[in-house]
């Protein structure tokens, strides 16, 4: 049944058909508002760092005088007006100059660029084990409601919405590492370094993304073309892959884009401190444990940048997959 | 294929009358909600009167006792959970975490539930700038996952509870506020809000007096998903070292207290997370089960799944009996119905109980003939429909039915055998039945691949010559569009198109033309006719429309309530229909040639599905009912003609 191949336009080709100028214009558009959310994001992290605490009276010893202070102060421009500092401060993000660490002594686009790519290299193992079984065993429980796999993959993703990921870190590490010893308890190194992070990383989400495929499938099954596609004699896989899954593509889309957007910037912290995985995360911690105000709004910046990038790429996705959603 | 209108409201009152009597009896049949309920009850009761429970002082520090294990694996009863490092209790720190937990919990909920509430009513109920503000806000928060900013305000405010509450109830009020706004957009076109306006309610009173308590049992649900969540959200902050602070206990900090010690003494970090995933849990499912009572369109789901798993053992398709018996009707005018259809029953199971849309209908389809079903909705002409090709979607079910297909008879997997090559349906709606995302010329030549073998560039090159037959206008080009680019009328040629393609026997029409311009209607019947005549196929033509069935049919069966009561040649049933039904009924015909008289209608209304009738189904509007309408009349048979009818007009006529 696999072996009906019917030619179709490729993405490609549909691309090519349309004009150019509502490419770029669409582009442009995505662009312009993704900038506006990196400038309201830096705004924010530009008040609470400069309202709600004092940049030079951190940096000082607690003997400091007052003079020291004063002209600390003044060498920083942080005697200028709040609009004034603003500006300064948006025209170093324009040039990526995100500032010297307190703690480091060093360039902060340099100690996140370190880093970046060890919660990348993370992230992309846990998103794409937790996509290749999760949305097969989303599938296969749509295709059989209320069976056993059905049943124990709603168990597993309530399951996975109720155990504290820095816990299951810690059980899989008491498992695997200290009982079983087949795992490095932290840190980084060969693929085995991999295996239990991105396994408490990925495992949540996996259950969401089934879950979500899932309930999908089941509203394409019962939608009246697949009926119509039904009666034309369509069945089996063929049903499944051509007709079903194109249309819940959407969807999945969605909550893979939402689950990759939360793990850069959210569970991630939480698991690269469990296992010490020296990724931007873990950095992100070490920073606040130091008040490493620099640093720490330089990884804000960094990471609303990438979720930023990750809704563009999820727009453009969207078009390819179904040709009804208009570039606007 | 849903369930009428009226149906789901007569479920809907029913549900809700019994709601608040068998509410707490559900609680307690449904096993993981009730330990949901049990376990959060307990765990409050244990974190209000923390003082009291807790055997120890959750800071006491005892130098003496450190890293006691628990009691069943060699510790004392005085530390039932074991001590941590410091020798304090892991019990007493559990309930005073416990403690933390639900205040920081339930705080945020407050206030953040508050605030979006308002916010969503608002947006809801006033529209335009404050929608656009409020919405706008809520979608951005919402694409940016504030983890790390709220990090960053904890660092520079510092963890006291109060800026915890604060911070994470910010992170959240946004989710409130998108669900009561749609629930509100729903809501504001109710009755009951268009009364309060007409009143001239001030919409103060109508958002607080009148909408908001609509609401509630929306809200309770979500709270509680939310306080799962933020529960969730405390506990982890607290083990980043940015929640709840030492010496103070919260589940989160233990286990990163603890982590260290994982290897000595796995129970300071084992039971802080299984304590905080077994209320996270709870409140999981609890919140569940809530929106599973609460909202009847979920218990129909849930039902419908359960009935799709009954199906999958099979339907009631029968063999292995004589297939003569099935053909018996015609059988002895010689030629074989291309399909007979026997006994066939169909029912809809719902919470209520099984609900018969088709109650054994017997007919047969000859070679070349265009037989109609005429009848109202609901009187199960789509149903017997779909059951001829096994298509009844859960939770009906073909309780019943002798099939046999040129003499010889089917069962299921022959019957889907024949699906799409032989049999091929044509759907009410040309929106919806063309798959939106697959170009057209494929979803016509993926049948010829399917039941022809043919190669893919061959598969193409016929679906251009069948648009040409349907009168698509410029085939090749249409190929390689999508359905969203063509008009309806279009987009049925392109369903006839397909229909065509593998050259069935028999094609099925389900209300082909309802959904068309009146215009285009004239010119798809047109098409559907000419090529039926052309092609010499069967067809089974199902309408409302007696002016179709006068135009396109040979012969019309007339469904009434599951039952077929008629069944004659057309121009037979025009003349003299014998059952009472069809005499009402094409009495209510608007007719050009009868002057202007008025119009006339049958009073009453067809049964609903939910009503059970023992009797002839018409008996409750037919004036000519007597007592023996009480028990169904029996199919009589006069020539061509079958009806099943105590009274039949002629009788009538004889009498007279």
């Amino acid at each position: 049944m696999s072996s009906i191949v019917v030619p179709r336009p490729s993405a490609g080709e549909r691309w090519r058909k349309l004009s150019h100028g509502r490419w770029i214009g669409f582009l442009a558009r995505r662009i312009a508002y993704g900038l506006l959310v990196i400038v309201l994001v830096a705004l924010t992290v530009f008040l609470v760092t400069r309202i709600l605490s004092d940049p030079a009276r951190q940096m000082l010893p607690l003997d400091a005088t007052h003079e020291q202070y004063v002209n600390l102060k003044h060498s920083l421009g942080l005697d200028r007006s709040l609009p004034a500092q603003f500006v300064d401060y948006v025209g170093d993000l324009a040039r990526f100059n995100l500032g010297e660490s307190f703690w480091q002594k060093t360039s902060v686009s340099g100690l996140i660029a370190d880093r970046l790519p060890n919660t990348l290299e993370l992230a992309a193992v846990a998103i794409a084990f937790a996509v290749l079984l999760g949305v097969p065993l989303g599938i296969g429980a749509a295709l059989k409601p209320g069976s056993k796999l059905d049943q124990s993959l709603a168990t597993f993703a309530l399951l996975g919405l109720s155990l504290p990921q820095f816990w299951l870190g810690a059980m899989l590490i008491l498992l695997f590492s200290v009982v079983l010893g087949w795992f490095p308890t932290s840190g980084m190194g060969g693929i085995e370094h991999i295996v239990l992070p991105a396994l408490t990383l990925g495992l949540p989400s996996l259950g969401r993304i089934a879950q979500i495929t899932r309930t999908s499938m089941i509203d394409e099954l019962a939608s009246q073309h697949i009926l119509t596609a039904r009666a034309k004699g369509l069945s089996g896989r063929y049903l499944i892959t051509r007709h079903a899954l194109r249309n819940v593509m959407v969807p999945i889309a969605t909550i893979v884009s939402w689950e990759t957007a939360y793990t850069l910037a959210g569970y991630s912290v939480i698991v690269e401190t469990v296992f010490a995985w020296p990724g931007l995360g873990y950095l992100a911690i070490q920073a606040i444990q130091r008040e490493d105000l620099i640093l720490i709004q330089g990884i804000v910046i960094v990471v609303a940048t990438i979720v930023v990038l990750i809704n563009i790429v999820t727009d453009i996705l969207y078009t390819a997959i179904d040709p009804r959603i208009e570039l606007k | 294929m849903s369930l009428d209108a009226t149906d789901v409201a007569t479920m809907q009152t029913s549900v809700s009358r019994g709601r608040a009597r068998t509410s707490l009896g559900t609680l307690w049949q449904d096993k993981a909600a009730f330990f949901g309920a049990a376990f959060l009850l307990i765990l409050l009761i244990a974190a209000i009167f923390a003082p009291l429970v807790a055997p120890h002082e959750p800071t006491a520090v005892d130098l003496f006792n450190r890293t006691k294990p628990p009691v069943w694996s060699g510790g004392t009863w005085s530390y039932p959970l074991g001590t941590d490092s410091l020798g304090r209790d892991v019990l007493s720190r559990l309930i005073y975490g416990a403690r933390v937990s639900l205040l920081i919990g339930v705080s945020v909920v407050l206030v953040s539930g508050t605030v979006g509430t308002f916010l969503g009513l608002l947006a809801g109920y006033k529209g335009g700038r404050w929608d656009l503000v409020i919405m706008r806000l809520a979608d951005a928060q919402l694409a940016f996952p504030g983890l790390l900013l709220v990090l960053l305000v904890l660092t520079f405010l510092g963890s006291s509870i109060p800026v915890i509450i604060g911070v994470v109830a910010v992170y959240g009020w946004m989710i409130y506020a998108r669900m009561i706004r749609s629930l509100v957009l729903q809501l504001r076109e109710s009755p009951a809000i268009q009364a309060a306006e007409l009143l001239g309610a001030g919409t103060p009173r109508i958002l607080f007096k009148h909408l908001l308590p609509m609401l509630y049992s929306a809200l309770l649900t979500q709270a509680i998903l939310e306080l799962a969540r933020v529960v969730l959200v405390e506990a982890s902050l607290s083990y980043l070292g940015l929640g709840v602070q030492p010496p103070n206990a919260s589940w989160g900090l233990m286990v990163a207290e603890n982590q260290g010690d994982l290897q000595d003494a796995w129970w300071t970090v084992t039971f802080p997370g299984v304590a905080l995933a077994l209320t996270v849990l709870a409140m999981n499912l609890l919140a569940n089960w809530l929106r599973v009572q609460t909202d009847p369109q979920q218990r129909q789901r849930r039902f419908a799944l359960g009935s799709m798993k009954r199906n999958r053992r099979g339907a009631g398709f029968q063999t292995g009996g004589d297939a003569a018996a099935v053909t018996a009707v015609t059988a002895e005018r010689g030629v074989h119905p291309l399909v007979s259809v026997k006994d066939l029953e169909v029912r809809f199971h719902s919470l209520e109980g099984e609900v018969p849309a088709v109650r054994g209908a017997s007919f047969d389809i000859r070679p070349g003939e265009t037989l109609g079903i005429v009848g109202e909705s609901g009187s199960g002409k789509s149903t017997t429909a779909l059951a001829l090709m096994d298509l009844i979607p859960p939770p009906g079910r073909v309780e019943r039915a002798r099939l046999a297909w040129e003499g010889e008879e089917l069962d299921r997997r022959r019957l889907h055998r024949l699906r799409g090559s032989e049999i091929a349906m044509i759907f009410q709606d040309p929106m919806t039945s063309l798959n939106p995302l697959v170009p057209i010329g494929r979803q016509v030549g993926e049948v010829l691949v399917k039941h022809k073998g043919m190669s893919a560039q061959a598969s193409r090159r016929r679906a251009e010559e069948l648009f040409e037959l349907v009168g698509i206008p410029s085939p090749k080009e249409r190929l390689d569009q999508f359905p969203h680019e063509l008009s309806g009328g279009l987009r049925q040629r392109v369903m006839i198109a397909t229909a065509l393609a593998t050259e069935p026997k028999l094609v099925i029409a389900d209300e082909p033309t309802t959904a068309l311009d009146a215009t285009i209607q004239a010119q798809i019947l047109e098409i559907i006719r000419g090529l039926q005549q052309r092609l010499g196929l069967s067809m089974l033509l199902i309408t409302h429309d007696l002016g179709v069935v006068a135009r396109v049919c040979d012969r019309v069966l007339v469904m009434y309530g599951g039952h077929i009561v008629e069944e004659a040649p057309v121009d037979e049933l025009f003349e003299t229909p014998r059952h009472r039904y069809t005499q009402a009924l094409l009495a209510a015909v608007p007719r050009v040639d009868h002057g202007r008289g008025r119009l006339a209608t049958i009073p009453g209304h067809p049964p609903g599905r939910l009503e059970a009738v023992a009797g002839c189904p018409f008996a409750p509007r037919c004036e000519h009912a007597s007592e023996q309408c009480a028990a169904m009349p029996p199919m009589a048979a006069d020539g061509a003609r079958r009806f099943a009818c105590w009274h039949p007009t002629v009788e009538e006529l004889v009498a007279r």
